[in-house]
């Protein structure tokens, strides 16, 4: 079967809903932000196959963007985490829970 | 359209006062400074006030248009448009010079009253900003500036109430005063946004701004077609919506029922500020709305209808609680309630020139009874319950006389002002053809019920009257035998104040003794040339309307052709200020005046109740007759309401006194027996405890609850942990989608 | 077949057009420098970047009243509207108020302040350009630059748990409602062909795929949602505001709230507007505006009665930074449905007031809390404003004053600002706008409680431990006096600022056709 654009939708909605699920199921930090950084990979896949469909080079511009800013979160994320590591040494997201109601 | 840049002056010298007060006075803290700022800005404002309404381009309150000042343009967005602009109209001109005047004298009381006190600078500060707010309320000329001064009251009686920090009963009162009025505020503006909407202004006068015209929205909507006589009026969202929103917003200042629960709370307050604000001025506001929005009102029967019910419901239910009280300044507050029912119900029966009216009398002679009962309670060393008086009038023979006068004219005795204008909304509940009218119960026509009622509540206030001031000034010196250590170590302390005679305040004999030389030095001229003042104004302010039925009708007729339906009433009130000038002119008037009622009641102006009163007064000499045999009858049942409250109380004022339960005749004892026992156990236990504690206080605090129950809820969703957000994220997320998707479907499908 | 066409045109490179946004973003670089080669320093950084946020609103004025024509600027990509003036206003404000504020907390808690100034300004670069975007990319690499700094600055208390972990929550949740809107960019993509607002308002009538479009909506609606804390997606809120230090708190309840607003504004209510005879356009007008409205409701009843039960004044003013966002999309909603042009232009200005008027309360605030907070943040529970009324008259007396701002007493800026967005919804007619009006007045109702009862906390409790008035920094003293006289200012000649932000350059309303 030939790939069409649904065929990449439908692949794109699956992945991004992965990641949606898993940003809730998964405890560990890191494996939150790898879930966080599928969903927008879906979401890139969407833009590409659109670009594709009409021949636009902005939606594959707006991936590269996406791409970018993606590398900035895991930088920035991945301090975050650690400056959390060494006052709790831990990177379960349940043990931050100090602020609540 | 007259301008005059001096009537900014009327509220911010008051402003000015305050600031300075509070920059300066603070860091003085010298009395001297305090209380002449305060009285000297106020002092200015009422001189501007009472030359403008009477000098200046021929004077506001005889003019045929409003004297404007536009200070500047507060909001423009779009068609709406809010001006900081003043206006002084014939109505706005009456409240000035009253509040102003009244405020003056009790600002020089308070100086004397609050000697010694540690926040002097403190309490003038505040009671300056309250003087603003009031006058920019009653002086603005659009409805949002109207709502800045009608929270600027609402802050300032908070600030106000709560006075005595330290006073547990002082900061409850406050926050329950700024609740209840927060409920009605919010009436307030709804009411405003959705007359807006009907109307496209919110301003209350034609004017020009900037070359642009601004239309009054009280004249578009008493131009609009009055809507049915229906209760699904009121939620149809047109006039009648508009009057009843604004109505909660004046129960909620005017202390009506269901929101009076504050008032008598609100006595926590110095007196002075009870007298200014939750007496003479502040709470008179509602009734200064419902008269500016006649226009409104008069198209909305049903809004009619309930002003005049509630009002009259209100008179007669805080007068049966006035009966029970003990506390010299709870008595005088259901007393106020009271009075201000009296007021609205005048407003919901058409008469709006007779509430007006009333309005200014009780100002003075609540003002008056406020501030003596003030001179009794500082006499008293901060002692306010009346059954530890007593004989008081051997002590204080101004106070004494001054209240005398005051208890005249609250009773309703010809020649005191409050005569005149009691019954002139007794005789108009009588007489009205306004909706009340239309509707029956019991077979009667309601307006004949209310007056019923309107009746025996004025019997009501002439027994509980009387009965403070036999406690008060007669029968025997009980606080000789009462005075008790603990009572008045409590009381003498707890309100900062500091006497000369602090020493011995716990010593009932040295007690007693400073009666003596106490009130010479401090009851001085500050405290009492006030009341001298008020009593002067109680006694004589109501000549201002007696020929009223009669004579004030053709200065109406004159300033009328070029007034809308509004204008009447207040004009009215206006030439009757005059009238004393130009006596001789309304009767040249009176014809075409005459002829003129007459075409408009053809046309369509009827509903303006004034030129009806016009009309009988002049056409039907049997009317008039029928007033005169009415306000016989009202004299007749005050000297009764007199006779029962002094035969009641004149030898038992208390029941616990053994030595005065012995002298009494066997006939008390019936009467305590079988009539007042029912009725102060009736209104102590029913009334006071069962509804105005039981079913008032417990919507209140189910309110609360309920509110509070939903922020647990909001509360609960906050766990703490991260997952459960984004689950809650993703859960809103997938009701969002699924919300349009539904509407994606109806797309497909 | 499957070439893909390269769109040959000139770039119209014009930085004019984006003069402020670079002032504050070379300002930014050169703290970034400055800083490595002074670290040491107290005031340099904070003064240029006071100079540099100085220097770009005077260059936004200079723009605006100048006769440019920027139709086309970097190709349409930039826009040049009313919208852009008066929010970009709001955060210049906002930026340079944190920068004051923030002085106290520094200093404090030594603080490394190169990086703190250099993250603010490119968080305000970032606002700024989520204003002046007129293409989705500019909004989302607006956004992300916003976002990103302020996950840092959430966690520049790098030692306080507290403060990890409201980073942690913040970029974890931001992320993910980054993705969101970044599908429904994508899918909106999808279903126009374009990521240029202005093409998408052009090309929505005749969608290609128009159940994309709803879709799109949604995940866009979530998206934006999140960024402005509006009800069900404010869970983050409060927790975030609590744990982050108090003047971060400050700028994140002012700024990156008016900056979400300004792209929500221009995507739904410039992007997405009435197109006569498209149905799949007009059902999405008409999911997004009656969601909002539904959104609205709730925002503002959570935010208010939640706001009732918290003990941590911080926190407290979390849960009324929801209700307050509640309150402006009343504004926002009020836009959506407005019939005109012109009346579209004053209910978008009337938001932008509206987040003025918050701004310049909260900042005022925030500065109180921040100074009364010592070290940590420690003091910040209402206990601790036990009896201070008398005894710090200044700090309290204006922190009074802000909280009747908030609950919108008049002559107050907060008053001004209620009465401005609650106009065009009751203007409208609409039955559930008038609704949410009359909800919105009854949360005010409620909310006197919460304002009031930190009055009343100050001026009527007892207080039992022993407390100094702390010494008002000049800083601090300046940011009180600048919102003092904003919260009056505001309060009494709102005209005056409204006309500037009604400025609309000539060149702008061509484009926004």
């Amino acid at each position: 079967m030939e790939p069409n654009l649904a065929t990449y939708l439908g692949l794109s909605g699956i992945l991004f809903t992965i990641g949606a699920v898993g940003v809730i199921y998964k405890r560990n930090a890191i494996g939150m932000f790898m879930c966080i950084e599928l969903m927008l990979n879906a979401v890139n896949l969407t833009f590409v196959a659109f670009a594709r469909y009409y021949g636009d080079v902005t939606g594959q511009l707006f991936v590269f963007m996406v791409m970018a800013v993606a590398a900035c979160e895991a930088a920035i994320g991945l301090g975050i985490f650690i400056s959390f590591f060494r006052n709790k040494i831990s990177v379960d997201v349940d043990d931050a829970s100090i602020l609540k109601n | 359209m007259t301008e005059n840049n001096l009537l900014s002056l009327i509220i911010f010298a008051p402003l000015f006062g305050a600031a300075l007060n509070w920059v300066v006075g603070g860091k003085l803290k010298n009395e001297l400074f305090s209380g002449a700022v305060a009285c000297g800005t106020i002092a200015v404002s009422c001189i501007v006030a009472f030359y403008i309404a009477f000098f200046a381009d021929g004077g506001a309150m005889f003019a045929d248009k409003p004297t404007l000042d536009h200070l500047w343009t507060w909001i423009q967005v779009g068609n709406f448009r809010a001006d900081f602009g003043l206006g002084m109209d014939h109505l706005s001109a009456i409240y000035a010079c009253f509040i102003t005047f009244v405020g003056l004298l009790i600002h020089i009381f308070a100086t004397g009253y609050m000697h010694g006190d540690s926040g002097f600078y403190r309490f003038f500060a505040y009671l300056n900003l309250f003087m603003f707010s009031m006058l920019t309320l009653i002086l603005a000329d659009n409805f949002l500036l109207m709502f800045v001064g009608w929270e600027g009251v609402g802050l300032c009686s908070y600030l106000l109430i709560g006075y005595y920090i330290k006073k547990d009963e002082a900061r409850v009162a406050a926050k329950k005063a700024f609740v209840a009025n927060r409920i009605g505020d919010w009436g307030v503006i709804m009411g405003v946004f959705l007359l807006f909407t009907l109307t496209g202004s919110i301003s209350f006068y034609d004017k020009v701004v900037d070359g642009e015209k601004v239309n009054s929205a009280l004249n578009i909507a008493s131009a609009m077609s009055a809507d049915p006589f229906t209760w699904g009026a009121i939620v149809a969202g047109g006039l009648t919506s508009v009057a009843v929103l604004l109505f909660i917003g004046a129960t909620g200042k005017s202390a009506q029922i269901p929101l009076f629960v504050w008032l008598p709370d609100a006595m926590a307050g110095p007196t002075p500020v009870s007298a200014l604000i939750h007496a003479a001025t502040m709470v008179t506001a509602g009734v200064y709305m419902v008269v500016r929005c006649n226009g409104i009102y008069q198209n909305a029967p049903t809004a009619m209808f309930i002003v005049a019910i509630i009002g009259c419901a209100t008179a007669i239910f805080a007068a049966t609680i006035g009966l029970a009280q003990n506390d010299i300044k709870k008595v005088l507050a259901y007393s106020t309630v009271s009075q201000l029912g009296y007021m609205f119900l005048a407003c919901g029966v058409g008469a709006f020139v007779a509430a007006i009216f009333h309005v200014m009398t009780h100002a003075f002679f609540k003002a008056l009874l406020f501030l003596g009962s003030g001179s009794v309670i500082h006499g008293m060393h901060h002692e306010q319950d009346m059954r530890k008086m007593g004989n008081l009038k051997k002590y204080m023979p101004i106070t004494f006389i001054t209240m005398m006068t005051g208890w005249l004219a609250i009773c309703g005795i010809p020649i005191w002002a409050g005569f005149f204008s009691k019954d002139e909304i007794l005789y108009k509940t009588f007489a009205t053809h306004a909706s009340a009218s239309q509707a029956t119960l019991f077979g009667q026509p309601v307006n004949m019920i209310l007056w019923v009622f309107g009746l025996i509540t004025a019997v009501m206030t002439a027994v509980y009257m009387t009965r403070m001031m036999w406690m008060t000034f007669f029968g025997n010196e009980r606080f000789h035998d009462e005075a008790d250590v603990h009572a008045y170590a409590e009381h003498g302390h707890d309100d900062d104040h500091v006497h000369d005679s602090h020493d011995d305040d716990d010593e009932e004999e040295h007690h007693h003794a400073l009666q003596h030389d106490f009130k010479p030095h401090e009851s001085p001229w500050t405290m009492t040339a006030p009341l001298v003042i008020l009593a002067v104004l109680s006694t004589l302010g109501g000549l201002v309307g007696i020929p009223y039925a009669m004579s004030s009708i053709f200065g109406a007729g004159d300033v009328n052709k070029f007034e809308h339906i509004l204008e009447p009433v207040i004009a009215k009130k206006g030439e009757h200020e005059a009238e004393k000038k130009e006596a001789k002119h309304f009767f040249q008037a009176a014809q075409p005046a005459k002829e003129k009622a007459g075409e408009h009641s053809e046309t369509k102006t009827e509903k303006a109740g004034e030129s009806k009163t016009a009309e009988h007064a002049e056409h039907s000499p049997e009317e008039i007759w029928t007033e005169q045999k009415l306000a016989g009858l009202s004299v007749l049942l005050a000297g009764l309401g007199i006779f029962i409250g002094w035969f009641m109380f004149k030898d038992n004022p208390l029941r616990k006194m053994p030595k005065l339960l012995e002298n009494k005749w066997y006939i008390d004892e019936i009467y305590n027996k079988f009539i007042i026992d029912p009725i102060t156990n009736f209104s102590r236990k029913g009334l006071w405890q069962g509804f105005d504690l039981g079913v008032i206080d417990g919507i209140v605090h189910g309110v609360g609850q309920f509110v509070t129950a939903i922020g647990s809820i909001a509360r609960s969703f906050q766990v703490g942990f991260v997952r459960s957000y984004a689950a809650f994220i993703l859960l809103g997320a997938l009701i969002v989608l699924g919300y349009f998707i539904y509407y994606g479907l109806k797309l497909v499908g | 077949m499957n070439t893909i066409l390269l769109q040959v045109v000139n770039p119209n490179v014009n930085v004019t057009s984006i003069l402020p946004e670079v002032i504050v973003a070379v300002a930014g670089t050169l703290v970034m420098i400055y800083d490595c080669f002074a670290p040491k320093q107290k005031i340099v950084t904070g003064a240029i970047s006071l100079v540099g946020l100085i220097l770009a609103t005077i260059a936004l004025f200079a723009l605006w009243s100048g006769s440019y024509d920027f139709a086309n600027a970097w190709n349409g990509m930039v826009a040049f509207d009313n919208l852009r003036v008066s929010f970009t206003l709001v955060m210049l404000f906002v930026s340079a108020m944190t920068i004051l504020i923030s002085t106290v907390w520094t200093e404090r808690e030594d603080v490394p302040i190169g990086e703190y100034h250099s993250l603010l300004l490119f968080a305000t670069v970032g606002m700024m350009f989520m204003a002046s975007g007129n293409d989705m990319v500019i909004l989302f690499l607006g956004l992300e630059t916003l976002s990103l700094s302020t996950y840092v600055m959430a966690g520049l208390r790098k030692s306080d748990l507290k403060s990890n972990e409201s980073a942690l929550k913040y970029f974890i949740l931001g992320s993910f409602a980054s993705a969101f809107l970044l599908y429904g960019m994508a899918l909106i993509y999808g279903a126009t062909a374009s990521t240029n607002i202005t093409e998408i308002a052009a090309k929505i009538g005749t969608a290609n795929f128009p159940a994309l479009l709803l879709a799109g909506g949604a995940m866009l609606l979530i998206g934006f949602g999140f960024k402005i804390a509006t009800v069900p997606f404010h869970v983050w809120t409060p927790d975030v505001y609590e744990g982050a230090p108090t003047p971060v708190t400050a700028f994140m309840a002012a700024g990156p709230k008016a900056a979400g607003f300004a792209s929500f504004l221009r995507v739904f209510v410039l992007g997405f507007p009435v197109v006569a005879g498209a149905t799949a356009t007009n059902y999405l007008h008409g999911s997004w505006v009656s969601a909002l409205a539904l959104m609205a409701m709730l925002t503002m009843i959570v935010g208010n009665v939640a706001a009732i039960l918290q003990n941590n004044v911080k926190r407290m003013l979390a849960y009324s930074s929801i209700a307050h966002a509640g309150y402006a999309l009343v504004g926002f909603v009020g836009a959506g449905v407005a019939k005109t042009s012109e009346a579209r232009d004053g209910a978008i200005n009337a938001v932008a007031f509206y987040l003025l008027t918050y701004a310049v309360t909260n900042l005022g605030a925030f500065a109180v809390v921040t100074l009364l907070g010592e070290k940590n943040d420690r003091r910040t529970e209402f206990e601790d404003y036990n009896g201070i009324g008398f005894k710090a008259p200044v700090l309290s007396f204006t922190l009074s004053l802000f909280m009747l701002s908030f609950l919108g007493l008049p002559l107050t800026a907060g008053f001004i600002g209620k009465i401005l967005v609650f106009g065009p919804a009751i203007q409208s007619g609409e039955p559930l706008l008038t609704v949410m009006v009359v909800v919105a007045v009854i949360c005010t109702a409620i909310s006197a409680y919460y304002y009031l009862r930190l009055i009343v906390v100050m001026f009527f409790k007892e207080r039992l431990t022993e407390w100094t008035e702390p010494k008002i920094p000049i800083t601090l003293a300046t940011v009180l006096i600048i919102t003092v006289i904003g919260v009056f200012g505001l309060g009494l000649f709102s005209d005056r600022v409204l006309s500037i932000f009604k400025t609309s350059p000539t060149a702008t309303k061509a484009q926004l056709k």
